[in-house]
């Protein structure tokens, strides 16, 4: 009676932990990975919620500007976007995680004045 | 004084069923979220947003609803409708079904208004819903920047 109570005991705590984060992949989504991949760059918001009712999707409106605050001037590009959903028993956590690469943009164009280009040619 | 017991077990369900939407009223989910290449060596980034929306409907829900509101004898023709739009109302979807099937097709042209040079960068696209019972927002919001 006693080992009985005890296994009942044991498998309900497995199972309990056995359910607990369980994790599921929402969406995924990339963009053209650049050949300069020096400069990772990596964003995450998570957004949590009893019983998985949440009122709002305000959590990931940050996420580009905190990705742009990470490479200032550049070009965040290869970025590999994931919405998953992770379950505690009754907790839900919503998380949306962003790396990227920040590469540095083409130097604008030197502004050549016409002039100059003329009395090279004449010096050739 | 006190309701008999099948009286009072349908009124604890209804009220559980009320007590469950009330608790589920205006529930958002996000179903889809993605962010493209954000170029800020162009020129100064002005954000922009965009949003379309369109009603949904659940209809099991609605079924539901008009089970609590019906008597017994009509409880089985809304189980044969259920089962009627259970047959083509399957597959993977985001959000509920809506009437119409266009109601997102006018986002290019809002981009393009908010952005007349064309030249937009760091485009975020949301795919989102706003649950009521029977109803809901269906919602797909751009953000982005326009660049000037």
């Amino acid at each position: 009676m006693k080992h009985s109570r005890l296994t009942r005991a044991a498998l309900a705590v497995c199972s309990l932990l056995l359910a607990s984060g369980c994790t599921s992949l929402q969406t995924v989504s990339v963009t053209s990975i650049p050949s300069d991949r020096s400069k990772p760059l990596e964003v995450e918001e998570t957004n949590t919620a009893f019983l998985g009712i949440h009122f709002d999707n305000d959590f990931v409106e940050t996420i580009p500007e905190q990705l742009r605050e990470q490479c200032p001037g550049g070009k965040v590009t290869g970025i590999l976007t994931k919405y998953e959903s992770t379950w505690y028993i009754i907790i839900q956590v919503r998380s949306v995680t962003a790396t990227a690469y920040c590469v540095q943009g083409d130097a604008p164009a030197r502004k050549i004045e016409v002039s100059s280009l003329v009395s090279q040619e004449r010096a050739l | 004084m006190f309701p008999s017991t099948p009286r009072l077990a349908g009124s604890l369900r209804s009220l559980g069923l009320a007590g469950t939407w009330a608790l589920a009223l205006g529930c958002a989910h996000l179903h889809h979220y993605q962010v493209a290449d954000i170029d800020g060596s162009q020129g100064t980034l002005e954000p922009f947003e965009v949003q379309v929306d369109e009603t949904g409907f659940d209809l099991q829900e609605a079924s539901e609803a008009a089970k609590l509101v019906s008597d017994s004898n009509q409880h089985k023709r809304l189980d044969e409708i259920q089962g009627f739009l259970a047959l083509f109302q399957y597959g993977p979807t985001t959000g509920d079904p809506t009437f119409s099937d266009d109601w997102a097709d006018g986002l290019t042209a809002q981009i393009l208004a908010r952005c007349p040079s064309g030249q937009v960068t760091g485009l975020v696209a949301l795919r989102e819903s706003a649950d009521y019972p029977v109803v809901s927002g269906q919602v797909v919001t751009i953000r982005g920047y326009c660049v000037r």
